[in-house]
């Protein structure tokens, strides 16, 4: 009685699972049928009921941003394109979408380009997701591990000394690795970087309504949250300047 | 024969003129004034520019005729540069008298010209009501075209007349200005036109026939004269007026002196006036159109349709095609902006021409524009002209309409054609490829890879159990690799000790029974301490060991020669002693037991580990 209950509750959950999948498939399958026939705004609400189910795919994100960008909702757009690019950072099409929208709104804010081996560094990085980072960093440390106990314990001169250099090797790499995996983790986890959603937003020097305005922002530019008061967040945009604007008028990547 | 020839040239000359003169086409014309008031009368008259007879008068409704028929025919002669023009007319002219109010059409009449029929043409005639102040005056003035004495406001003034005072922006108005008169106007001078700052301006085209007419205006007859008609397109929105326009008009007016002498009464002396006069400020409301406006709005507002039309739709590389856009409506035409061919980009096209062929009337401008595109295909294939969108903003429904035209499909074949050098037409030049325009990527299709949100494995209590896990491993391995190592080394530590001990053991025993005397339980024990602490000493099996192998054994361990004499002499001795019925056996015994102990602790120092 109770192993055939328990069977009957996996067969369900298991054909629910899938039953889910397939219709997130369906959907995704439907709105693209109306992005191909331009009717963006079925589009948009079909992407938008899968993404809130709490589905996530870099090509999921891209295409709902591109619905997006065609219903002139510039700042949703850049979010998702920015979502996608988090998920999937050699994301081409959507680096490409993104350069093309931020063209297209109001604020040019000059990006600082970071110094050519930082760059690099940083593309190493994107070449793996975190948590290939993390089990290689686990591989490498055991290969190390192992390097060591061939050391101390090797018969012959030759393989203790090869397995001295291999040791040392793998543990810098397995050092490496783990930084990249923090590095990447950080980087998808830190949701420091917003989009501004609102038409125009204006920055003010102090959380509250009563002080100085600094600057104006509009719709897709991209902010840095640096802190958040109550529901004020202080800012930072890509040419430095900082100041305050409430929580409404933007959204974190 | 000089002189017959002579008067045939002139007759032929005649002849051919006069035939000249009959070739002329025969031209029937009625005339009557567009407008007469109630109870005027008026003259109809026909003309024939030939001699002609047998006028035939249609039914006249709505006039009586109160005099004619009176013919009268003439004929003139005229030389110009030598040569003879010679012109017939003939007229007839009826006096009628308009009956009652109305709008009314006199038909055709015929007349017979060389016994061959004509017909002319028809007259409208518009009958005005009886003048309200003449009636009042017993018909004194006869005469709807009077020529009052008095300059009042009443008998020369301006009116202007708008179409319509609530348009939309672009929807045209017809603005007149019209002169209302009931005396004599000799002429019309220093007109002031307002400058109509936010309207576009159409000047219309009127003949005399237009100009000049009679109008029945709160209940009074007046002459009237258009001085200005133009179509305005208003550019702005809200409340726009329109300043008063201005001008001078010069009136003859009959002189009031009389009887100054005789001949007055005869001849009326007659006086300029001049008289200024100016219209009515006109205000005009113009509402904005519509929003949202379309994004392809073209400005174009009225009523439009849009055809297109390609010359070939398969030709060869290099041979010029060209697409036609035509606009015909009536509206703004002026203003619309050109609709914009997308000719495929291969092609090499240049700046389209534009003709315009617009005509202004008073119910607005209408025609067609006409925008011509020549293209050059260069390479073969087969290449799409998309339809354009024109939209404009429709008055009928006051809505925003779009109107495409067709689209066409264009099939470029490789040229054949070789020109006359022998050289065929190919422009093969390398070239870059041109940019045509930018737009985003299109979506990615296919399978998304959607995945619930899921944690990150690194920082997770996994990822550290990864490490320390391995760690704790490889920290147990080495304490047991080292433990294993330590406890091997031990074992022939213990082995050598052991074989120390045994010895020690065994000949503490041997002594016992050397002591009570028991010979061959002392050899054996003996026999046994020295084979045993060899085995242990060597890590060898008991059994493995005898006489032969021991001397080798030992050798092996670098033990010398005369040690390993000793010591076999020894295992001899014992062998021997323990069976030989000696007498002197307890100082043999004592002697074996001391030369073993020295031999087993020398043999301790000797062999090496």
């Amino acid at each position: 009685m109770n192993k055939q209950f328990l069977f009957c509750l996996a067969l369900g959950i298991a054909s629910l699972f899938a039953d889910s999948v397939f219709a997130v498939q369906t959907k995704a399958l439907q709105a693209a049928g109306h992005y191909a026939a331009k009717e963006y705004d079925e589009a948009a609400q079909l992407y938008a009921e899968i993404i809130e189910q709490g589905n996530v795919s870099a090509d999921l994100f891209y295409n709902y941003a591109n619905t997006c960008f065609n219903l002139e909702r510039y700042g949703e757009a850049i979010l998702f394109y920015e979502r996608a690019l988090v998920l999937n950072p050699l994301h081409e099409d959507a680096q490409f979408n993104l350069d093309f929208v931020n063209q297209r709104i109001t604020d040019k804010i000059e990006r600082m380009q970071p110094f050519f081996i930082i760059s690099w560094i940083n593309a190493l990085g994107l070449l793996f997701t975190t948590d290939e980072w993390a089990y290689g960093s686990i591989a490498l440390f055991v290969v190390a591990l192992t390097g060591c106990l061939l050391f101390i314990f090797g018969r012959y001169r030759r393989l203790r000394k090869a397995a001295f250099v291999v040791g040392i090797i793998a543990v810098g790499l397995s050092l490496c690795a783990f930084a990249f995996a923090f590095a990447q983790k950080n980087r998808l986890e830190a949701h420091t970087d917003a989009i501004v959603m609102v038409g125009a937003v204006t920055v003010k020097s102090a959380p509250n309504t009563d002080s100085a305005d600094l600057f104006v922002l509009h719709e897709g530019a991209k902010i840095a949250v640096i802190q958040a008061v109550e529901n004020w967040s202080e800012i930072r945009i890509a040419d430095g300047s900082v100041g305050w604007i409430k929580n409404t008028s933007f959204e974190r990547i | 024969m000089k002189h017959v020839i002579k008067q045939i040239l002139i007759l032929i000359l005649f002849w051919g003129s006069s035939v000249g003169a009959l070739a002329d086409p025969v031209t029937f014309t009625a005339q009557a004034p567009a407008g007469v008031a109630e109870g005027q009368t008026f003259q109809l008259t026909y003309s024939v520019n030939k001699s002609a007879d047998n006028l035939q008068l249609p039914e006249i409704k709505g006039f009586e005729i109160v005099a004619g028929p009176f013919s009268s025919s003439g004929s003139s002669v005229q030389y110009v540069n030598g040569k003879v023009n010679t012109s017939v007319y003939t007229t007839f002219t009826y006096t009628l008298l308009a009956q009652k109010e109305g709008v009314y059409t006199i038909p055709a009449a015929t007349v017979h010209v060389d016994k061959k029929q004509h017909t002319s043409n028809a007259v409208t005639i518009k009958v005005l009501p009886r003048d309200a102040a003449e009636t009042n005056q017993q018909g004194r003035q006869q005469q709807a075209t009077p020529s009052s004495q008095q300059l009042t406001e009443d008998n020369l003034f301006i009116r202007p007349i708008v179409s319509r005072t609530q348009v939309y922006e672009q929807e045209v108005i017809l603005l007149t200005y019209k002169l209302y008169t009931r005396v004599d106007v000799v002429n019309i001078t220093d007109m002031k036109l307002p400058d109509f700052k936010k309207f576009l301006l159409q000047e219309i085209e009127i003949n005399d026939a237009q100009r000049y007419g009679v109008e029945n205006y709160k209940d009074r007859n007046y002459n009237t004269v258009i001085l200005k008609q133009t179509l305005l397109f208003p550019q702005n929105v809200g409340d726009i007026s329109i300043e008063p326009m201005s001008c001078t008009a010069v009136v003859r007016l009959r002189s009031q002196q009389r009887g100054r002498n005789f001949f007055d009464s005869f001849f009326d002396s007659y006086q300029d006036v001049k008289k200024t006069l100016s219209a009515n400020r006109i205000n005009i409301s113009v509402k904005a159109l519509p929003k949202p406006k379309p994004t392809n709005f073209s400005g174009a507002v009225g009523k439009f349709s849009l055809q297109s039309d390609v010359n070939a739709t398969q030709v060869e590389v290099n041979s010029p095609i060209t697409v036609k856009l035509k606009i015909t409506g009536t509206g703004n035409l002026k203003l619309l902006k050109d609709p914009t061919l997308r000719l495929p980009a291969d092609f090499e096209s240049y700046e389209p021409k534009i003709t315009n062929n617009f005509s202004v009337t008073t119910s607005g401008m209408s025609g067609t524009k006409t925008v011509e595109y020549l293209a050059i295909p260069r390479h073969s294939g087969q290449f799409d002209i998309p339809a354009v969108d024109f939209c404009y903003f429709d008055l009928s429904t006051n809505s925003y309409k779009t109107i495409a035209s067709d689209a066409f499909t264009i099939v470029v074949d490789k040229s054949t054609s070789v020109n006359e050098d022998g050289v065929v037409m190919n422009y093969s030049g390398q070239e870059q490829i041109r940019q045509l325009g930018n737009d985003i990527r299109y979506i990615r299709t296919g399978d998304l890879n959607i995945t619930q949100a899921k944690t990150i494995f690194t920082g997770s209590m996994p990822f550290w159990t990864g490490y320390l896990v391995s760690t704790l491993i490889t920290l147990l391995l080495i304490f047991f690799f080292q433990k294993q190592a330590k406890a091997n080394a031990d074992m022939a530590l213990v082995r050598t000790r052991r074989a120390n001990k045994m010895a020690r053991k065994r000949l503490r025993t041997a002594g016992k029974y050397l002591k009570t005397g028991e010979k061959e339980l002392f050899y054996n024990e003996i026999l046994r301490a020295l084979w045993g602490y060899l085995c242990d000493k060597l890590t060898m099996p008991v059994a493995s060991l005898n006489k032969e192998n021991v001397s080798t054994k030992l050798a092996e361990r670098s033990v010398q020669q005369p040690m390993i004499d000793t010591f076999i002499g020894l295992l001899n001795s014992c062998e021997f002693e323990r069976y030989a019925p000696l007498q002197n056996s307890q100082a043999a015994m004592d002697r074996i037991f001391n030369d073993t102990i020295s031999i087993i602790s020398s043999l301790e120092n000797s062999i090496k580990k």
